[in-house]
């Protein structure tokens, strides 16, 4: 593995959680490791309930791991910041704000002024296409320009590295598709470094560069899928031999590890 | 398919809807009232049961109340209950708040207050009017004593839940940009909280305007409880309803100056989920 | 052993607070109340312990604590069954909305309590005009409660009865009275502390027994501890009867989300 040159390094990452049913623990990672090299684009997937979220949230330093190493840019992570910007799932934008003050809220945090703030937001309320709608209220937004805010939310805070929990879950699927196209070409735009966690497989391949496939829990690497289809990619890519190849190939994993952690629930006697 | 004569509906739709029903209803129980009690004062049960002495008829209440308002009997009254009401309101506001935020916010001081004020709040705090006239006798402290014990406690409790309530994923946003503790207060937690603590805020008025009048009913020297009781005792009904009327329109007024400022601290929230104060915002 | 006392302390944390921080706060309180030594300004726990037994032994206790109760009981009854009623039937029927609405509308707003010296005047001195009073500060809550309850129900649960054939009554029973349930319980719950104010208010006014009376004939004899017993003792049944509501709403209702 090359990490001299990573933007973000991983290394025997641990953690476990206090049992509430028993007095012991349970081990949610056991021993990950990984590098992101700059402006690469990651898909993070794994069965449901493997800890996929609580992953990305250890990155952000948003809750403490308890062994192993984050790097980002050679520096330990250890507590949320500016130099990542998080995107949400839904319903995550303050209700009281509009869309201008929810996208300017990171740099405000940051003690910048709020009309500088504000005239740094127009490029970011243009790039994700929602110039126009800057004095609405969230409630007043669909749930696709709900997620646009969002995206806009952690972009103008500049980050080194982009978090994104499952950001189209809640989208229909036709809006998801579209989402998937922008994100692309405003991640061609700005060159971020992307970890992108979703539970949909084709999204996941659609997106990346390259695809993490994490393992029932304790979760560890089961496998890292490159994904070289050239880019830019068109929407029908999605149905070419070679996508429809990896997806089979991931799908399987996934299946396997599920199947895997239901064997282990009927013996524990969750199930 | 059978074609089916449309009949002329026999109350034109203006004079069914239901803001029409409502007048109507208005006016025809209060004519029924005033002839139903004039029909009785033809009978010998009038004098028999000294009905004069409880029950008033809607003219006389009308006929009190030009009386009352224009000796200034009535403004005196209403000033020396606004006065109490005020005191005592903002008195649990100072005081309901920042407890309610401090009980949310730390769980050993919540563990510790929590069987005072659970105990407090399911006393009616009126019935500890009378030891209060005891200690400090008549006059507006002890009366606005009265209402902030009525008022705090809702407020109190309101904020607690406001403040707990406060949505993980909002704290989350606040954190994942790197605010301080003092941005999550100022930025999340109030903003989020503001519309539990105004349902408190509406709650406590009904319970202080009960508390203005008890307390009023035998520790005072002026005041609507203290009018209410005083002609009651000399078999006078029509004060009666009148003050209760004028309290009504009071409560209603608070009521509708709360819904104001709801709108105005937090306009967002008008259409957002009413998840915190789902039924809690009656009484 | 420590380690086993501190386990148990981890896992009950807040009752053991609760016990402790009842037991300082009534050290501190006696404590306060000796250093003092004026039985007009504070009275302590243990004065009022003592006057508690005191009254316990004359009987006194039995007397008014039934006398409020029968009050309480008899008309928070009949405003439940009458509340509970008129609310439904408002909520089936247009017309008989629109002319009762504004009438409860005032009424649920009006400190209904002021009435209690014309009631104690038309109805006597006894047990009646207590009954009345109570009456009509409990109904107002469980109507409009009910009326709110049966008319706020999710129209999606409605049309997925009628999807599989459901007739009127079938809606009626299946969905709109179990979704009005927990907010019945509500109106239920807000009308106990209304009523007990009535009892206990309409008592100050004039009457010859009851929790109200021994708080008021204490308070103007200046046994300041006297009248604690009284307050003490409603205390006890406000939260008793709040339990017991809370217990009921839990088992007609199990699958209500109550953590609002």
């Amino acid at each position: 593995m090359e990490t001299s040159a990573a933007k973000l390094v991983v290394q025997n990452l641990r953690k476990s959680f206090r049992s509430q049913r028993s007095e012991g623990s349970i081990q949610v990672f056991e021993g990950i490791s990984f590098a992101v090299q700059p402006s690469e684009f990651i898909s993070l997937v794994g069965p449901s309930g493997c800890g996929k979220t609580t992953f990305l949230r250890i990155l952000d330093g948003l809750i403490p791991h308890d062994d192993g190493e984050i790097l980002l840019d050679g520096k330990t992570i250890i507590k949320p910041g500016p130099d990542k910007g998080f995107v949400f799932q839904d319903s995550s934008l303050l209700p009281w704000r509009t869309v201008m003050d929810n996208i300017i809220l990171g740099l405000e945090l940051q003690g910048a002024g709020k009309r500088e703030a504000r005239k740094k937001a127009e490029r970011y309320i243009a790039l994700v296409g929602l110039a126009g709608f800057e004095h609405h209220y969230p409630h007043e937004l669909s749930g696709g320009m709900q997620q646009r805010v969002n995206l806009a939310r952690a972009l103008i805070v500049d980050p080194q590295v982009l978090l994104m929990d499952e950001p189209f879950a809640s989208l229909d699927a036709q809006t998801r598709e579209i989402m998937q196209a922008e994100l692309l070409k405003m991640w061609n735009q700005t060159k971020k470094t992307v970890i992108f966690v979703t539970h949909q497989i084709e999204e996941a391949l659609y997106l990346a560069d390259r695809v993490v496939v994490f393992s029932a829990r304790p979760a560890s690497i089961r496998e890292i899928v490159k994904v070289g289809i050239p880019r830019p990619r068109s929407l029908s890519v999605k149905r070419s031999k070679e996508f429809l190849d990896l997806a089979d190939h991931v799908w399987g994993i996934i299946q396997e590890e599920v199947l895997k952690s239901m064997g282990r629930e009927r013996e524990e006697g969750v199930l | 398919m059978k074609a089916v004569a449309k009949k002329e509906p026999l109350v034109p739709a203006w004079l069914r809807s239901s803001r029409m029903i409502g007048a109507c209803s208005v006016i025809v129980g209060i004519a029924i009232w005033q002839l139903a009690y004039e029909g009785l004062a033809r009978t010998h049960y009038y004098e028999a049961y000294a009905i004069h002495h409880f029950l008033a008829s809607p003219l006389q209440v009308i006929q009190t109340f030009g009386e009352l308002y224009r000796s200034g009997e009535l403004l005196r009254h209403s000033y020396f209950s606004f006065l109490e009401f005020v005191y005592g309101f903002s008195l649990a506001i100072v005081v309901g708040i920042p407890i309610g935020f401090m009980m949310a916010a730390q769980k050993k001081i919540n563990y510790y207050l929590d069987p005072w004020v659970s105990c407090i709040y399911a006393t009616p705090t009126v019935a500890l009017a009378p030891i209060i006239m005891v200690w400090f006798g008549l006059g507006i402290f002890p009366n606005s004593l009265v209402v902030f014990l009525g008022a705090v406690f809702p407020i109190l409790l309101n904020t607690y839940t406001g403040i707990k309530s406060v949505r993980e994923n909002l704290v989350d946003v606040v954190r994942a940009f790197g605010g301080s503790p003092l941005q999550l207060f100022f930025k999340v937690m109030i903003p989020d909280a503001t519309p539990a603590i105004i349902a408190g805020l509406r709650l406590a008025v009904g319970r202080a305007v009960i508390s203005v009048v008890v307390a009023e009913l035998f520790g005072a020297e002026a005041g609507l409880g203290f009018m209410v009781y005083f002609y009651s005792q000399r078999f006078l009904p029509g004060p009666v309803f009148v003050g209760i009327a004028v309290l009504v329109v009071f409560g209603i007024l608070s009521f509708m100056a709360l819904e104001k400022v709801q709108g105005w601290l937090s306009p967002w929230y008008t259409y957002q989920l009413r998840r915190e104060v789902h039924g809690m915002e009656m009484e | 052993m420590n380690g086993g006392l501190l386990s148990l302390y981890r896992h009950d944390e807040k009752k053991i607070d609760a016990v402790i921080s009842v037991i300082l706060g009534l050290i501190a309180w006696e404590f306060v109340d000796r250093a003092i030594h004026n039985p007009l300004v504070l009275v302590g726990p243990g004065q009022i312990a003592e006057a508690f037994l005191s009254l316990l032994s004359r009987g006194a206790i039995a007397r008014h604590v039934q006398a409020t109760f029968v009050e309480f009981i008899l008309g928070y009854g009949v405003g439940v069954v009458i509340g509970i009623g008129l609310g439904v039937v408002m909520a089936l029927n247009r017309t008989a909305k629109d002319i009762l609405s504004p009438w409860v509308t005032i009424s649920y707003n009006a400190p209904v309590i002021l009435l209690a010296p014309l009631f104690i005047t038309a109805l006597g001195l006894g047990i009646a005009s207590k009954i009345a009073i109570v009456f009509i500060a409990a109904v107002f809550p469980v109507l409009f409660n009910t009326y709110t309850g049966m008319t706020t129900v999710d129209a999606r649960l409605v049309e997925a009865v009628r999807a599989f054939g459901g007739t009127r009554g079938q809606i009626f029973f299946k969905v709109t009275v179990p979704s009005a349930i927990p907010l019945v319980m509500t109106g239920l719950r807000l009308s106990v502390g209304r009523a007990i104010i009535g009892a206990i208010v309409s008592e100050f006014f004039g009457s010859r027994a009851g929790i109200g009376y021994l708080i008021m004939a204490a308070s103007e004899a200046f046994r300041t501890a006297e009248a604690f017993v009284g307050v003490v003792l409603l205390a006890m049944g406000g939260y008793a009867t709040f339990e017991i509501l809370k217990y009921t709403e839990r088992k007609i209702a199990p699958w209500y989300d109550y953590r609002v």
